[in-house]
């Protein structure tokens, strides 16, 4: 593993993880481990100063009985059958010349000199001798007499060490499995808890503008983690969704506009080979104007559907009383209507207040409007109901055309679909599409009945917000 | 009346230019940002057509200069983007009007006008005489030829608007938003319709017509005689 390599992965997340998971577990490890011998340290220390103050005890009352021979009876007698639990002691008088002293011969070598060189006035009450070569004590409780003498009775820590050395090898011998296990578990852990992120990082990299289809693997455990990778999910969705719209609004915007960039090209390349007065050109020029205003509203158009049907339309939403629109545009068609012989008729309530874009929605309603116009032939009627219903809004619009063949009805949304029958009149073949998307784009749908020959009926659902009344 | 081009688009220009000259304006051009503020600040103008896509300095940050300098030009901008957000974005900078392209000139022409009218403030007349034509526009009655004629609203207004710009060609698209207030394009003519009511009730009586359809660009009210 060269060097760089192992600075990349002390870089990462799931290192870094790791070494704080088990650095925790090791230091609280440690300061448990602390706490107890620290507490088996003092609890030691005092079991043994009790020893030596019932020691003290004991000898002082003998002393007081039998004076010095008593103590020393007692004591030879201890030697020779007490051979387990031994005590130093020392009597001195109070020019701290050694009146008695017994040291058990496996303390020997507890350098008590100091005693005997300093006074028992100028040491303190518990005294602690260490010994020459191992590391541990001999620990003395220097007491008065009543007669002015002195006592000194002490007894080895070597039992107390022995126990927390072997305490303190066991905790050693403890804390080898306890780092690997930290370890072993924090690297596990980190390792698990970053997989969704590593399959998110796999993920992206596969991905590139042109390949969309990848997914993360969802861990659907219902955690954050979980949670974002399901909002990427969604937003790589939506981002597809857009990208392959925009790649069909270019196919489509290159193929309708095919059609009347050659009508155009046409008209002008006609008028320049064969063109003789100066009417022909003139009528050439005017033609060219027409088309090209044609091609426009087609581009328009298909900027308006692509634009709906990939959520990139930017409504500008405001309550609006769909009465006064409906008002507003059936106006527009009255004078057709009148023309060609229709009865033109709106019915409405009041208060059909809906949130919407009331320049886009007012486009689908007079492409819906303008289609029932179109195809109805003279004395028929054209009908444009709204009303309430529950949550929503009903605009209906029915007219006594001559209706859609049912095979015709599921294509009439498509793009440039134009059935048999409409083939006759101008138009773009685009309008029910576009219709569809602004109606989507506003949470709405859209829903068409036939009878060919009897007429057609389209019905708009919109959402409107509760009557506030 | 003098007036600021300021549009990149060579042909573009030349074609607005030879159009407003036609139509009586001095005009100046510049094809370019820079060239453009220097113009509008070292001149007086009556208005200023500004293209938004311009090379070294873009229209809205030339109309933002201008605004900030005190020049109160009114400004009609030109540009390819169709959409709301641009159109409000450019008004709010100081724009007067926004046009999109393609445009039909006419269509230029009335809102120039437009412009320097609303700038110099003139009162419009409240009745007109073309001809043998007249309307009082408050009592709302027509005559022509000493007979009175019978118009409903929008008939009415259609005239009015046609009578108002007696002599220059209005489009459809103008048609629909002044008469109708109407922003989109309705696909069945609607204004041919309309139109074509009106002439019959203006044009078939009489020997002399006044509303001539100028072909692929809208109509005109004018004495061919």
């Amino acid at each position: 593993m060269s060097l760089k390599t192992i600075l990349r992965i002390t870089r990462t997340v799931g290192f870094r993880l790791t070494v704080w998971y088990s650095g925790i577990f090791i230091f609280s490890s440690l300061m448990l481990f602390a706490i107890a011998y620290l507490l088996l340290f003092s609890t030691l220390q005092h079991q043994e100063k009790d020893v030596v103050i019932l020691k003290v005890r004991e000898i002082r009352d003998l002393y007081r009985e039998g004076g010095i021979w008593a103590v020393e009876g007692e004591l030879t007698y201890g030697k020779k059958f007490r051979r387990k639990d031994p005590f130093f002691v020392r009597l001195a008088d109070s020019q701290n010349r050694t009146l008695l002293l017994s040291l058990p011969y496996q303390w020997i070598e507890f350098d008590i000199k100091r005693l005997r060189l300093t006074h028992p006035r100028d040491l303190p009450e518990w005294v602690r001798i260490p010994a020459v070569r191992e590391k541990q004590f001999l620990l003395v409780a220097n007491r008065p007499l009543d007669d002015g003498n002195w006592l000194q009775v002490g007894k080895s820590t070597e039992d107390r060490m022995k126990l927390l050395f072997r305490f303190r090898s066991a905790f050693l011998a403890a804390m080898i499995p306890l780092v690997i296990l930290g370890f072993s578990g924090g690297a596990f852990l980190a390792f698990r808890t970053l997989r969704p992120i590593r399959n998110l990082i796999r993920t992206i990299r596969s991905m590139d503008v042109g390949r969309m289809e990848a997914r993360v693997p969802s861990p659907d455990t219902g955690d954050e983690l979980d949670e974002l990778i399901q909002l990427f999910n969604e937003m790589i969705s939506r981002i597809e969704a857009l990208i392959r719209g925009m790649r069909d609004s270019m196919d489509m915007v290159a193929h309708d506009l095919r059609t009347p960039m050659t009508r155009l090209r046409g008209v002008a390349e006609m008028a320049l080979h064969s063109g003789q007065k100066p009417e022909d050109y003139k009528e050439a020029l005017a033609e060219c104007i027409e088309e090209s205003e044609r091609i426009l509203q087609i581009l328009d158009t298909l900027m308006d559907i692509s634009e709906a049907e990939t959520g990139a339309m930017k409504l500008e939403l405001e309550e609006v009383d769909l009465a006064d629109l409906l008002e507003d545009l059936t106006e527009v068609y009255r004078y057709v209507a009148e023309e060609k012989g229709l009865r033109l008729d709106l019915r409405t309530q009041e208060g059909l207040l809906v949130e919407v874009d009331s320049h886009r929605l007012g486009r689908a309603l007079s492409n819906l409007l303008d289609n029932a116009v179109k195809y109805t032939p003279s004395g028929g009627r054209v009908e444009v109901e709204a009303r309430r219903h529950e949550q929503s809004v009903i605009v209906q619009i029915r007219d006594t055309g001559e209706g859609i063949p049912e095979r015709d009805l599921p294509r009439i949304w498509d793009r440039l679909y134009r059935g048999e029958s409409s083939r006759s009149h101008r138009g773009l073949g685009l309008g029910l599409s576009l219709v569809r998307a602004i109606v989507k784009a506003h949470g709405g749908r859209i829903e068409v009945e036939s009878q060919p020959g009897h007429g057609s009926c389209f019905s708009l659902y919109l959402p409107s917000p509760a009557r506030s009344s | 009346m003098r007036l600021l081009l300021i549009e990149d688009d060579a042909t573009i220009a030349s074609f607005i230019e030879k159009g407003l000259r036609e139509a009586g304006f001095a005009v100046d051009k510049a094809a370019d940002g820079e060239e453009g503020l220097h113009l509008a600040l070292t001149a007086p103008y009556d208005a200023a057509v500004v293209d938004i896509m311009l090379p070294k300095m873009d229209g809205l940050t030339l109309i933002e200069e201008l605004r900030s300098r005190g020049v109160t030009t009114p400004v009609l901008i030109l540009s390819a983007k169709r959409s709301v957000d641009d159109r409000v974005r450019g008004l709010q900078r100081g724009g007067d009007d926004y046009l999109t392209k393609p445009f039909a000139f006419a269509e230029l022409l009335a809102r120039v006008q437009a412009l320097i009218r609303r700038a110099s403030a003139t009162p419009e007349p409240t009745s007109l005489t073309y001809g043998d034509l007249s309307m009082d526009f408050l009592k709302r009655e027509v005559v022509r030829g000493g007979r009175r004629i019978e118009l409903q609203p929008r008939e009415f207004a259609l005239l009015e608007y046609l009578l108002r710009n007696a002599g220059r060609v209005v489009t459809k698209t103008m048609i629909l938003e002044h008469v109708w207030d109407y922003q989109f394009d309705p696909q069945t003519n609607v204004v041919d319709v309309l139109v074509s009511r009106l002439r019959k009730k203006v044009d078939r009586d009489f020997p002399i017509k006044l509303i001539h359809t100028v072909r692929g660009v809208g109509y005109v009210l004018k004495d061919d005689s």
